[in-house]
């Protein structure tokens, strides 16, 4: 029974055939678009988390010792570089996020990117302006893009105190930026907005189907087909119908990732809203590769060891997370 | 049928004795009722007298079959009209039917019953039909059908009327 | 000869609407019976209560001396697909399948080997004047192709029962006539019992019976003494 109910979906002829693709179809479109959907969500927490962890809020909740911190913004050959200066004032003190420890006086951390560009350049240009030891790199966790050009630099509490924007926290970057409810929001209207009306398309789709489907199981009843058999073929039909569809959805996603994912163009650096959107579009499908390298993989890579870096030549970093 | 005619138009296709119109007449148009000879020889000859047939070559000897009938221009014009004209469409009106159901109306009798036997006599005789079309020759087959349809018409107008007896009861007993 | 399908006093109503009020019909071995009547009067009803594809409300239907109404549904299913065989005006090809497919359906749910019940489905197509049409789908069919490959499938298990529901009701009056041909001939051969539904008198008369429904009740007329 089940291969004649494959043989009823598949090679039913042309007018049999068209209706599964229809159905397939949408449920391409809405399982892509869920896919999308999860994938963007995820991607924005995890971009808004990097920020926060380069620009968190003072805190001085809890007994922890705090940290002074601030962040300032530095420019060489129109490049910005990011500035970190933290002191810890206690065995307590958090550590910042994408380095093992808390930087003392006379050392720093350098991110990838500006490690290169440290190398390429003179001491006298850039280098003096981090004088001390170099502990190493700092890792992706605490760098909003892999070619952001970033330093967490050392020093005493009373030196950072003294800095511009300077602030006590107690914590960093370990908090997802957005809370629970509002990532529930988001795909709720998500849902309402996207895969409401893919819902109703596939519904359409199903039930331009129905009536033809009903006269099969009319005529198979009547010849004496038991209500089971019937149930059979009817579940083997949805299911053709279903994993096509989903098929088709895993492969569009798939095949819009990475150009996606490749294409982050300076227009992201700009702020009118749709340019926004674009970035977070693209953004997001670069992160979305995340869960479903996982969901291929079987699980086996989480965390950040599996991020995919776009290419870092000649890019700026993304605009500052605003949300709204 | 009409006699006359129809030899006529066997006699359009090639000249003919008698005899061979007789049996003509008898395979297609027959139908268990033989045309006796005589009727055959006192037609053809009514239609030889009218001008309508010649007699061509008399073989010697005697008996009736010595003639050889022709058609002339006459009585192949006949048949050519009553061929093209088409048969008068007589409304069967069912009279005996017709008469019964009223009287049984009239009557108090049950006319539905009437009705009914009548239906199923009608649906006996076309069962025969049936069973002669589904044995026979194509032949066979058309005249059964021929007879078929009428029965059919019959059985329609018993139908329409078994609907309508009621109204009908109304109307002849007021 | 011996009864093989019987209704006895059968009621049936489609919610509000009753179709049958004590309907009672014996059928015999072998034999074709033709069920007239009037539209609406229970002619379709009083056969799918026989074919137990409805169960009546009231009353019995016992075959082959058994009671089918009280029979579970999958029961009368298998009952439906191994010993009843049906031809219905329309709408009864799967559209999906091919004629040949569609004729071997019974077959395929009741378990036979695809090539075997294909095998047996298509020694029917030269049968029934179908050459050449095994592989179009039922919206590639004339009307009379259509019926003539309905009527393949209701024979195909040799059923025991053949129910057809004016089986030329959207055939031409020759069209028609052929399929009853056909339909005759096959059961005669095969001893296959008709019960046939139709308000034509001339395809009755391909029945060696008839019966007239009439508001949800049969009246058998008195038999005519040939
Ligand atoms: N599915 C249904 N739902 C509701 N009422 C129905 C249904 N099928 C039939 N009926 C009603 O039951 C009665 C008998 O219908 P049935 O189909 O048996 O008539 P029929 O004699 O086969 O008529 P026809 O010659 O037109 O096919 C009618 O009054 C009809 O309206
Ligand atoms: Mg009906």
């Amino acid at each position: 029974m089940i291969a004649f109910g494959l043989r009823l979906a598949v090679a039913g002829g042309r007018e049999a055939l068209t209706r599964l693709v229809v159905i397939a179809a949408a449920v391409a479109v809405g399982s892509g678009l869920l896919l999308t959907t999860l994938a963007g969500v995820n991607a924005v927490n995890a971009q808004l988390t990097r920020y926060a962890a380069v620009y968190p809020n003072a805190s001085t909740a809890g007994s922890a010792d705090p940290l002074w911190w601030s962040t300032r913004d530095d420019y060489f050959h129109g490049q910005q570089i990011v500035r970190i200066d933290v002191a810890g004032t206690g065995p307590d003190a958090p550590t910042p996020a994408g380095v093992p420890s808390t930087p003392g006086p006379g050392e720093f951390y350098a991110s990838p990117a500006l490690r290169e560009l440290l190398a390429a350049h003179p001491a006298d240009q850039l280098a003096d302006r981090y004088p001390g030891r170099d502990l190493g790199t700092v890792g992706p966790a605490g760098l909003p893009s892999p070619d952001t050009l970033l330093a967490i630099v050392g020093g005493t509490p009373d030196a950072v105190r003294a800095l511009p924007h300077a602030r006590q926290v107690s914590n960093v970057g370990d908090t997802p930026a957005l809370p629970e409810a509002t990532v529930d929001l988001i795909l709720g209207v998500i849902a309402g907005g996207l895969l409401f009306p893919v819902l109703i398309f596939i519904g359409t789709a199903t039930r331009l189907s129905a009536a033809r489907r009903e006269q099969r199981f009319a005529a198979m009843r009547l010849v004496g087909a038991t209500p089971r058999q019937i149930a059979t073929v009817a579940a083997v039909e949805a299911a053709a119908a279903a994993v096509a569809g989903t098929a088709v959805g895993f492969g569009l996603f798939y095949a819009f990732r990475s150009p996606l994912a490749a294409s982050r163009s300076p227009v992201c650096r700009s702020s009118p809203p749709t340019c926004r959107w674009v970035c977070w579009t693209s953004c997001s499908w670069r992160s979305a590769c995340r869960p479903a390298r996982r969901w291929r993989r079987g699980s086996r890579c989480a965390g950040s060891g599996s991020h995919r870096w776009a290419s870092p030549a000649g890019s700026p970093p993304p605009p500052r997370a605003r949300t709204g | 049928m009409s006699v006359p005619l129809t030899l006529l138009g066997l006699l359009e296709r090639e000249p003919s004795h008698g005899y061979d119109l007789k049996r003509d007449y008898d395979t297609f148009f027959g139908r268990g009722k033989p045309l006796p000879f005589g009727q055959v020889y006192s037609t053809l000859s009514r239609l030889a007298r009218d001008g309508k047939v010649v007699i061509s070559d008399v073989a010697p000897g005697s008996g009736p079959d010595r003639k050889r009938y022709i058609i002339t221009d006459v009585g192949a014009t006949e048949v050519e009209q009553w061929l093209t004209q088409p048969v008068e469409p007589e409304p069967h009106l069912q009279t005996v039917l017709f008469a019964k159901v009223v009287l049984a109306l009239m009557l108090d009798r049950p006319a539905a019953d009437y009705l009914d036997t009548q239906r199923s006599a009608h649906l006996h005789r076309m069962r025969e039909l049936t069973e002669i079309k589904r044995a026979g020759s194509l032949v066979d087959a058309l005249l059964a059908d021929h007879g078929l349809y009428h029965l059919e018409a019959d059985l329609r107008w018993i139908e329409m009327t078994g609907a309508r007896l009621d109204a009908l009861r109304k109307e002849v007993r007021q | 000869m011996s009864v093989v399908i019987e209704a006895r006093d059968v009621t049936f109503a489609f919610g509000q609407t009753p179709a049958l009020r004590g309907a009672s019909v014996a059928v015999e071995a072998g034999e074709i019976l033709a069920i007239m009547g009037p539209s609406g009067s229970g002619k379709s009803t009083l056969l799918h209560c026989l074919a137990g594809i409805l169960v009546p409300d009231s009353g019995e239907i016992s075959f082959a001396g058994a009671r089918l109404d009280t029979l579970a549904e999958t029961q009368r299913s298998s009952l439906r697909r191994d010993r009843f065989g049906f031809v219905f005006q329309f709408g009864q090809l799967v559209p999906e399948l091919t004629a040949v497919e569609n004729v071997a359906l019974p077959l395929l749910l009741s378990g036979v080997r695809r090539t075997s019940a294909l095998e047996r489905a298509k020694a029917w197509f030269a049968r029934l004047g179908l050459d050449g049409l095994e592989e179009r789908r039922s919206g590639e069919l004339s009307g009379g192709q259509a019926q003539r490959v309905a009527l393949a499938r209701g024979l195909v298990a040799e059923p025991q029962l053949l129910f057809a529901d004016e089986p030329t009701g959207a055939l031409d009056s020759l069209t028609g006539e052929q399929v009853m041909d056909l339909l005759v001939s096959a059961a005669r051969e095969q001893g296959t019992t008709v019960i046939l539904v139709t308000h034509e008198a001339r395809i009755a008369a391909y029945a060696d019976r008839e019966v007239m429904v009439r508001d949800g009740r049969v009246n058998a007329p008195d038999r005519i003494v040939s």
